[in-house]
């Protein structure tokens, strides 16, 4: 009965200890969490995203992916097209060295080979554009995130392919 | 330095040295006439009150400490008030916020970056090419950098990029 009652005063006693040490718990889980959510975009900053369009003068309509949605002016002043399509883009994000596959269509493939950033806050990316088992041209480009570096392509059909290449912090919205 | 009452309660208790008993007596002539009634006063009450023992000094004291830790608790809460009142508060926040939103709209740029114009054009470092039949040549325009490859094949027309 004695040990009972001395055991029903100690955990009386040490309840407030108990809380407190819960609570301090409970700051350092949120202070992680806190941590990881400002970690997790730092991370995930750097996007690269590919696209290949086929540039025509054929009577469609314009068909501009929205991260180029302000270049068709710029595109068919300089390319000389008026229509564009997209055959295919891609979005990935560049977490390792390695080789990245950033883009294809059929035959034609666009490799993110490197990927660095540069003094200037500006970045550094080598492309390899491969058609089937040839490799066709290497470039290495600076570029900043939402600057994109078009690449003129083979002639098909009435047209020609378009490459582009840009990096993004995010282009899923 | 001691303040006027401590030099004064000094002086009637006879506790102050010869330099400070000049220099207040010289300071302050009129207080002698004060001295004096003081004095009778004193003699007068050692004469007819009879000294008595307290019974309870203790209770006394506590008393006198509970005042000071009451006078010493309210001069704390009120200069907490005095710092962190709630017009306070009020303005340190308007403050901050403005403050905030002066470097953000001065230090961080806002350009339009969806407009190719207002942005960096990509710069092409070194191109190279496998086939000598192909040839990459770059052209760098105001809104726009282009890679013109030419020589290469033209893609077979039946060829579904699609997939």
């Amino acid at each position: 009965m004695k040990a009972r009652i001395r055991e029903i005063g100690w955990r009386k006693a040490s309840a407030p200890a108990l809380t407190r040490r819960y609570r301090r718990f409970y700051q350092l889980v949120f202070c992680g969490a806190l941590c990881l959510g400002f970690a997790a975009p730092v991370q995930a900053s750097v996007r690269a995203w590919g696209c290949l369009l086929y540039a025509s003068n054929a009577d469609t309509a314009l068909d501009l992916p929205p991260p180029l949605a302000h270049y068709d002016v710029p595109l068919r002043r300089f390319l000389g097209y008026s229509n564009y399509r997209v055959i295919a883009q891609r979005e990935i994000a560049v977490e390792n060295q390695a080789e990245n596959l950033l883009v294809s269509a059929g035959a034609l493939q666009v490799l993110l080979t490197s990927l660095s950033s540069s003094l200037d806050g500006k970045y550094l990316v080598g492309l390899l554009f491969v058609e089937g088992n040839k490799q066709v041209m290497e470039t290495q480009a600076k570029v900043t995130q939402g600057s994109p570096l078009f690449i003129r392509g083979p002639d098909w059909r009435d047209g020609q392919i378009i490459i582009v290449v840009m990096l993004a912090p995010s282009l899923r919205s | 330095m001691k303040t006027f009452e401590q030099k004064f309660t000094a002086w009637l208790d006879g506790m102050l040295g010869r330099d400070e008993l000049l220099s207040f007596e010289t300071k302050h002539p009129a207080l002698h006439q004060d001295k004096a009634e003081y004095l009778k006063l004193k003699s007068l009450l050692r004469k007819s009150l009879h000294r008595r023992e307290l019974e309870n000094p203790e209770f006394f004291s506590s008393q006198i400490m509970e005042q000071i830790r009451r006078e010493a608790d309210a001069t704390t809460r009120s200069s907490c008030r005095r710092l962190f009142g709630l017009p306070r508060l009020v303005w340190g926040g308007i403050c901050a916020l403005s403050l905030g939103l002066a470097l953000f709209f001065t230090m961080i740029p806002h350009a339009d970056f969806s407009d190719p114009r207002a942005k960096y054009v990509a710069e092409v470092l070194k191109t190279t090419t496998v086939d000598p039949k192909v040839k990459a040549t770059v052209e760098n325009q105001k809104e726009m950098t282009v890679i013109k490859l030419e020589g290469l094949d033209k893609l077979p027309p039946e060829e579904d990029l699609r997939h």
